[in-house]
């Protein structure tokens, strides 16, 4: 079920009115359905990936249950071991398993029949990397006594599984969202219609602003060969934007639909495309997933060493951002993308500049302008791994853009259509201080003006929608 | 939280008002796909032709022409994979069925197949009766306007604008009046048609091959096991389109089609795709469509074939 479905709209409907029918006081009850709400909507994508979903979740709590009781380093370690084992042979098994089987033949020159392990070449469980991460999160967070395994199994299901942030994120810490589950929600009509707003913020960049922009993304990435180095550059930049309206629109619905239910969850995006620098970028980007990665492989990776040198960082760095690209799929491209960003992190914090001045800290003084092409021409090649079917197509891509290769034609791609993005750039900067461009529209603008700016929302959006598209970073 | 009811449900009432107006006024527009079920419902058990493709057989074949009972439901981008679905759903329903004609054109076998959040899907099941979605359906299914908010908003706009190409559907679902294409904007002239840019898939993909190939053979012992004869058809393309073809894409699809001739006896077939001697340009609505005229020549030929038994 996508958040851009009527389905979608239908099921929470339902689910939103029964849960407000059985009251804050049910808080068991409220808590049970919703439980029975996110397995019914991961169920809808594939039933049999239900059974993985579950096991996860047993796994990680009673590894947590004997972490809170267990004192002894060498059991705890144990334990920890567990945990991270199973979370992460699941995602090699159903995630990675042919792409190193693959590159491993490839390596060694074997030639294994495909017969061999077509069992293996089954779909990714819909956001996989998402919950398998948010459980391994809680089982380390217990390990290192930050926070206190939870008692009650139900609600334990429940931030595991719970179906606005299951499939995409945010990437949510126990600490944050397993206390939400534990404790009364009572209903607040503020944060119900901020939710709606944010839902239909989310709405309009994704079906507005991403989907719009994939189709002149998609036409000339599937023809690379057919265009020049403007119209390449051009597509590449659009793809950032793309990538931005897709995942922060999916954010958006996911925080909005979370609201509804009286439940607050993280941040992911901070005008990305604001940064000066890619440092600054990633602190903006994708936010729950790069402090995961900052506190469960950078920071134990750096303070792993004997020693903790600038060299010591930069390969920490390094590492971390190869399997940031890792964990976005099992591709080269992904890994490149990784690649390209940890060096440019890398370069970005060495201290090249008198009294330890790095390049990251010059770049937040240099003019806007500067930044902004420094910035730019950076994500558009890191966009360009991304986006691209083969490493061979993204060098290819690449190589043309380089070489000047002339363009036969020069257009907008989508014509009037590109002002959708406009729009969002003008309302996300003129707003920027509020988590999304809507959110404070009941104090600041008079209802009928309001509403009839949100009917004229839906009707775009109904208007101008693509049949079924669905979100990049589900694949994920 | 009531108010909150009472607000959410007075600002959502307008817009449920507003969509099923939008829904109806939709439904109002000529579209081939309503006359068709028409037809259908009146005479399926009278059918002994059941015609699938895209739409370059939709504009080639007018059942109206032919003598034996004829159901033409070739739609635009109607691939293979949904032409089966198609066939499962009516078959029990038109007993009478000798012969169904499938379409393999150019790059049939190098294009994804439709999958089953086809947008038209909503239209078959809503017009014929037919569960394309291979899942369980719910009222939102049958709503037209909302399985291509897009294409249906065009339509509407064009209509009512007065700028749509007149469409004439006859009660067999034909556009007769399908003239308004490419081609006439460019007053047949051959010179102007050879300097005119087009749509052809050039991209080769042998995944996608495998793929198809796979459904079309399983399709083949489908109808083999059904005992029903199989027509398999290609239609005129204008010379600028046969020139531009992927040599390699054709040398697959012909290779396959050979294979097939060989192995299934109910299966003939009737490939006039490169036929330039007798459609000429005024025949076509543009590279890789016939108009109304083309039609008429090309289901006089395949009625030929029809009745030469």
């Amino acid at each position: 079920m996508l958040f851009n479905s009527f389905d979608f709209g239908f099921f929470l409907v339902i689910v939103f009115a029964v849960y407000w029918i059985l009251g804050a006081q049910r808080r068991k009850s409220q808590n049970l359905l919703l439980l029975v709400a996110s397995y019914v909507f991961y169920g809808l994508w594939d039933w049999r990936f239900l059974s993985l979903l579950f096991l996860s979740s047993v796994i990680d709590f009673l590894v947590g249950r004997a972490l809170g009781t267990s004192e002894k380093k060498i059991n705890r370690k144990l334990l920890l071991w567990c945990s991270i084992l199973w979370n992460l042979g699941v995602l090699i098994t159903f995630k990675y398993f042919n792409f190193f089987l693959e590159n491993f033949a490839a390596l060694l020159s074997l030639n294994i029949p495909e017969e061999g392990y077509s069992i293996w070449k089954i779909m990714v469980p819909v956001g996989l990397s998402f919950y398998t991460f948010q459980t391994m999160g809680y089982s380390i967070d217990v390990y290192r006594r930050k926070i206190s395994p939870t008692k009650n199994f139900f609600e334990f299901l429940c931030f595991v599984s719970f179906f606005p942030q299951l499939v995409a994120g945010p990437i949510e810490r126990a600490k944050k969202l397993l206390p939400q589950f534990e404790i009364k929600r009572e209903f607040s009509i503020t944060k119900a219609k901020e939710g709606l707003r944010q839902i239909l913020w989310g709405l309009f960049k994704k079906i507005l602003v991403a989907d719009k922009l994939g189709i002149a993304v998609t036409m000339v990435f599937s023809e690379p060969d057919a265009y020049g180095f403007i119209m390449l550059s051009f597509a590449a930049v659009l793809f950032s934007f793309q990538m931005y309206c897709d995942f922060s629109g999916y954010t958006d619905i996911a925080i909005g639909t979370a609201k509804l239910f009286g439940f607050r969850l993280s941040k992911n995006f901070r005008l990305p495309y604001f940064a000066r620098s890619i440092t600054e970028f990633w602190q903006r980007w994708h936010i729950t997933l790069t402090q995961w990665f900052t506190d469960y492989v950078y920071i134990p990776l750096v303070k792993g060493a004997r020693r903790i040198t600038v060299i010591v960082r930069l390969i920490g760095l390094f590492v971390t951002m190869f399997l940031v690209g890792l964990w976005h799929g099992a591709n080269w491209t992904f890994v490149a993308f990784g690649i390209f960003n940890g060096i440019i992190l890398a370069v970005e914090r060495i201290p090249f500049f008198k009294r330890k001045g790095t390049l990251a800290k010059k770049l937040q003084k240099t003019p806007r302008l500067v930044t902004l092409i420094y910035f730019f021409t950076l994500t558009s090649i890191s966009s360009i791994f991304f986006r691209s079917e083969s490493i061979d197509q993204a060098f290819y891509i690449l190589k043309r853009i380089f070489t000047f290769t002339p363009d036969p034609v020069i257009n907008s791609l989508i014509g009037i259509k590109l002002g959708y993005l406009v729009i969002l750039l003008i309302a996300e900067i003129a707003t920027r201080t509020w988590d999304f461009p809507l959110q404070k529209w009941n104090v600041r603008i008079p209802k009928p003006l309001r509403w009839a700016i949100y009917y004229l929302i839906i009707i775009w959006i109904i208007r101008y929608a693509e049949p079924r598209e669905a979100f990049l970073y589900f694949q994920f | 939280m009531k108010k909150f009811v009472k607000h959410t449900v007075l600002f959502f009432i307008p817009v449920i008002l507003g969509y099923l107006a939008v829904e109806y006024t939709t439904r109002q527009l000529p579209m081939g796909f309503k006359d068709l079920s028409r037809y259908y419902e009146e005479n399926k058990t009278e059918f002994e032709v059941l015609v699938l493709g895209s739409s370059q057989i939709k504009d080639a074949i007018n059942p109206e022409l032919l003598q034996i009972p004829t159901l033409n439901l070739g739609s635009g981008n109607q691939h293979h994979d949904t032409d089966f679905k198609i066939l499962k759903g009516l078959l029990p329903h038109i007993p009478n069925l000798k012969t169904v004609v499938l379409e393999v054109s150019y790059s049939h076998f190098e294009l994804p197949h439709n999958g089953k959040d086809f947008w038209k899907n909503a239209v078959y099941y809503e017009y014929y009766g037919v569960n394309a979605f291979e899942r369980r359906t719910w009222f939102k299914d049958r709503l037209v306007y909302l399985s291509n908010p897009q294409f249906f908003s065009e339509r509407l706009l064009g209509h009512y604008k007065g700028t749509d190409p007149p469409a004439g559907f006859s009660k067999y679902g034909f556009d007769t009046l399908n003239y308004g294409g490419r081609f006439q904007d460019l007053n047949y002239s051959e010179e102007k048609i050879a300097k005119t840019k087009f749509r052809l898939n050039y991209k080769e993909r042998p995944e996608v091959f495998q793929n198809n190939a796979a459904l079309f053979n399983e399709m083949l012992d489908f109808l083999k096991e059904k005992e029903l004869n199989v027509i398999i058809c290609s239609v005129p393309m204008y010379k600028t389109f046969l020139s531009a073809r992927n040599p390699n894409i054709l040398r697959r699809r012909d290779s396959i089609l050979s294979r097939i001739e060989q192995d299934y006896s109910n299966v003939r077939m009737f490939r006039k795709e490169e036929d330039t001697v007798r459609f000429k340009v005024k025949d076509y609505w543009n590279q890789s469509h016939l108009n109304p005229d083309g039609a008429k020549k090309f289901t006089e030929e395949f009625e030929m074939l029809l009745t030469e038994d």
